[in-house]
């Protein structure tokens, strides 16, 4: 589920849509969870579908890193590319704000953390400083922003957290080791909304 | 699925989204098929949702005649009522265009035949808008449905249908989709009052949800994956 405080609005029309901030989002909010709604399309499943099924997949899925598709619900799947992304961690079943995100900005991702296959590299033209230009399926997963996702799970406690009710304090725990933080925050609990 | 040539839009505060055209969809196209990702849920499983994703689920799924809860995947979930729609539903599986959808326009479907279990005043402003719409609606008003929904199937051949590659179709779907491929768009449709459920009672919700879960049918009833009309 995505951050409440957000909305989908139209970018142009070669982007099309993607997701903004209605308020201000600080660092370390988690903006995403993988819920129950979400739909995690394993390969039987995939293989079952049709040829028609092929540019939908591509446009409304993304691969987790056990190659699944998942299917989000909600607006979590208008989310577009940056190479300077505000939000990480997908891998971990939760995305967390990496920089404070301002009331009308974008909510983005690093595609290229997203296990994209080889038909999936892409010309970039997010215009953030050190677009790589081309966005190509380099294996790589959401430790390419491991400092920024250290930074923003170390403030996890620090802010209003209105997803608290969707993520289980396991699935927190393994992303905070995961980042190479402690498990718990000072035995402190998430500010539920 | 809802139609590729639709988008979803911002109406006001009291309303919420609503789904419009994007360009001109004749008279006699689906606008809407069931999908196999449109997630069909038990009453139990709406109920074992955290309360953030029930209210999700209360606002934007529709019940089947089953009871069970079907929250489609993308904007179809957020069609609103009108009592001149755009669309009829046909079967589990289909929403059908009565008219023809002009660039703008908003698609509307009729909640009269989604099981709602409660009345909700109605501002459509359209001709002929009932002022409330209820439970009851559909016994006295599916001889008017079915016709249109007839009507319009019969231009369901001559038309472009972008849809009917994605559509999960159940056993009397299957009789709705033979008669098109074989061009016999005079066959007579499944009526609107077989895909009601029974036992809704009005009243029976509490709350702002127009969808009971306290009234909706133990998981433990047998699975089919009949439907009513359009999402929500």
């Amino acid at each position: 589920m995505i951050h409440p405080d957000t909305e989908i609005r139209r970018v142009d029309d070669v982007v099309g849509i993607g997701v903004f901030a209605t308020k201000r989002i600080p660092r370390g909010t988690l903006t995403w969870a993988l819920d129950p709604l979400d739909q995690i399309l394993a390969a039987p499943r995939l293989e079952g579908l049709g040829a028609q099924w092929e540019g939908w997949l591509d446009h409304h899925t993304y691969h987790d890193p056990s190659g699944n598709r998942v299917l989000c619900w909600d607006a979590a799947r208008s989310m577009n590319h940056s190479c300077r992304p505000t939000c990480g961690g997908s891998d971990l079943g939760f995305e967390v704000a990496l920089v404070d995100i301002e009331e009308g900005e974008q909510l983005t991702n690093d595609y290229g953390t997203l296990h994209l296959d080889a038909r999936e590299g892409f010309a970039c033209r997010c215009g953030a400083p050190g677009c790589r230009g081309l966005v190509e399926p380099d294996g790589s997963a959401w430790e390419r922003w491991l400092p920024e996702l250290r930074a923003a799970l170390a403030l996890l406690t620090e802010v209003p957290q209105p997803l608290a009710p969707i993520v289980t304090p396991a699935i927190l725990r393994a992303g905070r080791r995961a980042v190479g933080l402690p498990a718990t925050a000072k035995r402190r609990r998430l500010h539920a909304v | 699925m809802i139609h590729p040539h639709t988008e979803l839009r911002f109406i006001s505060s009291t309303v919420g989204h609503g789904v419009f055209a994007t360009a001109f969809i004749p008279k006699g196209t689906f606008l809407w098929v069931l999908d196999p990702f449109d997630r069909i849920l038990t009453a139990d499983e709406v109920r074992a949702l955290p309360p953030m994703l029930k209210s999700a689920v209360e606002r934007w799924a529709y019940v089947d005649p089953t009871g069970h809860f079907v929250f489609c995947w993308d904007h179809g979930r957020y069609m609103n009522h009108s009592c001149r729609p755009t669309s009829r539903g046909i079967g589990d599986a289909f929403e059908i265009a009565v008219r023809d959808v002009h660039p703008g326009e908003e698609l509307t479907c009729e909640y009269g035949i989604l099981n709602i279990a409660k009345t909700f005043a109605c501002a459509c402003g359209q001709p002929g808008c009932r002022g409330s719409v209820g439970p009851g609606d559909l016994e006295r008003l599916f001889p008017v449905w079915d016709a249109e929904a007839q009507d319009a199937f019969q231009h369901a051949a001559s038309v472009s249908q972008p849809l009917l590659p994605f559509v999960k179709a159940g056993p009397r779907d299957h009789e709705v989709l033979d008669a098109l491929a074989r061009g016999a768009t005079d066959s007579a449709l499944p009526s609107h009052k077989d895909y009601r459920r029974d036992g809704v009672t009005d009243g029976s919700v509490e709350g702002d949800g127009l969808w009971s879960i306290a009234s909706s049918t133990p998981a433990s009833t047998a699975r089919r994956s009949r439907r009513a009309g359009a999402a929500r």
